[in-house]
């Protein structure tokens, strides 16, 4: 299955595309278009991008609406899903401290990598870091 | 310099929640407000990002929304949209270094350094007091490790 998104992937991206690749589709393939350019005539499911239906909800992030709407219970993803809304969107009270820090190191990854895809696969590897960390931890 | 604005109007019904959560998200970005309704940000991919989510947000409510790319037509325009982005974290960052001044103890300065970095997220045009504070941070952290080393060193 197609998967699409803005280009220039941040955090909430990686993640997306880290758990659609995990949980939902093992084969996903991603697609990557400007930021702004339409979608709705292209082949494949939009995701993170405003107006699709994978998208941010009630200003949580889109990671947050994937787990939802496919039913993904685990309790180290809802923990991930904090970090995650922290630092894309809105967590305010009660930020996690590695929000800031991923944000960071994910934002940074494409202008280092300078490719789409490229940042999703290191970004993939940084997540299931996070995930196998907090697993231990929890 | 490249800025983005947005323009809204708020859908009449269910207004409030949305009302409240939309200046909200404003606010925490710290937008120059040209009029009613209409914001402006320093372009960059992240502020962009906002403005489009925002937007997003208004237009699934029923609302109207739209971003765009913009430049100021005259220099004094130009001049106080930046000095608006500078003096807001400016007034912060003075907050901050007062209090620094003051010898806060480690609860309080752990606080004030969570405040600086909400500061920074608002610093668009990269204010030269933001080295000044994070500076004064240091040293008052220094200070009080100092402090408590010469406590500890006299009590045993």
């Amino acid at each position: 299955m197609k998967w699409i998104t803005w280009s220039e992937v941040g955090v909430d991206r990686i993640a997306c595309a880290w758990l659609i690749r995990r949980t939902v589709d093992q084969d996903a393939e991603f697609v990557f278009i400007r930021r702004g350019s339409d979608w709705k005539e292209m082949d494949g499911i939009p995701f993170d991008i405003p107006g699709a239906n994978l998208s941010h909800r009630r200003g949580r992030c889109t990671f947050c609406t994937i787990l939802k709407e496919y039913s993904i219970h685990d309790r180290v993803m809802d923990q991930i899903c904090a970090i995650v809304d922290a630092a894309d969107s809105v967590n305010e009270l009660l930020p996690p401290p590695e929000a800031p820090g991923i944000d960071m190191i994910c934002r940074g990854l494409v202008k280092v990598l300078k490719d789409d895809a490229r940042a999703l696969e290191v970004g993939a590897t940084l997540f299931e870091a996070l995930y196998t960390q907090i697993a231990e931890e929890i | 310099m490249h800025w983005i604005m947005l323009i809204t109007k708020l859908p009449r019904a269910r207004t409030t929640a949305l009302k409240v959560a939309t200046w909200r998200r404003l606010k925490r970005l710290g937008v120059y407000t040209v009029q009613d309704s209409v914001y402006v940000l320093p372009q960059s991919e992240r502020t962009l990002e906002a403005f489009e989510w925002i937007a997003a947000e208004i237009r699934e409510e029923g609302g109207e929304a739209s971003v765009w790319e913009t430049t100021a037509r005259t220099e004094a325009r130009e001049r106080e949209m930046r000095d608006c982005f500078l003096d807001q974290v400016n007034t912060q960052y003075r907050t901050i270094l007062e209090e620094l001044n003051s010898e806060p103890d480690e609860a309080k300065l752990r606080q004030l350094w969570g405040q600086y970095h909400k500061v920074k997220t608002q610093d668009y045009l990269r204010s030269p007091l933001s080295i000044e504070v994070r500076g004064a941070c240091e040293r008052r952290a220094v200070d009080l490790r100092e402090k408590t080393e010469k406590e500890e060193g006299s009590s045993s």
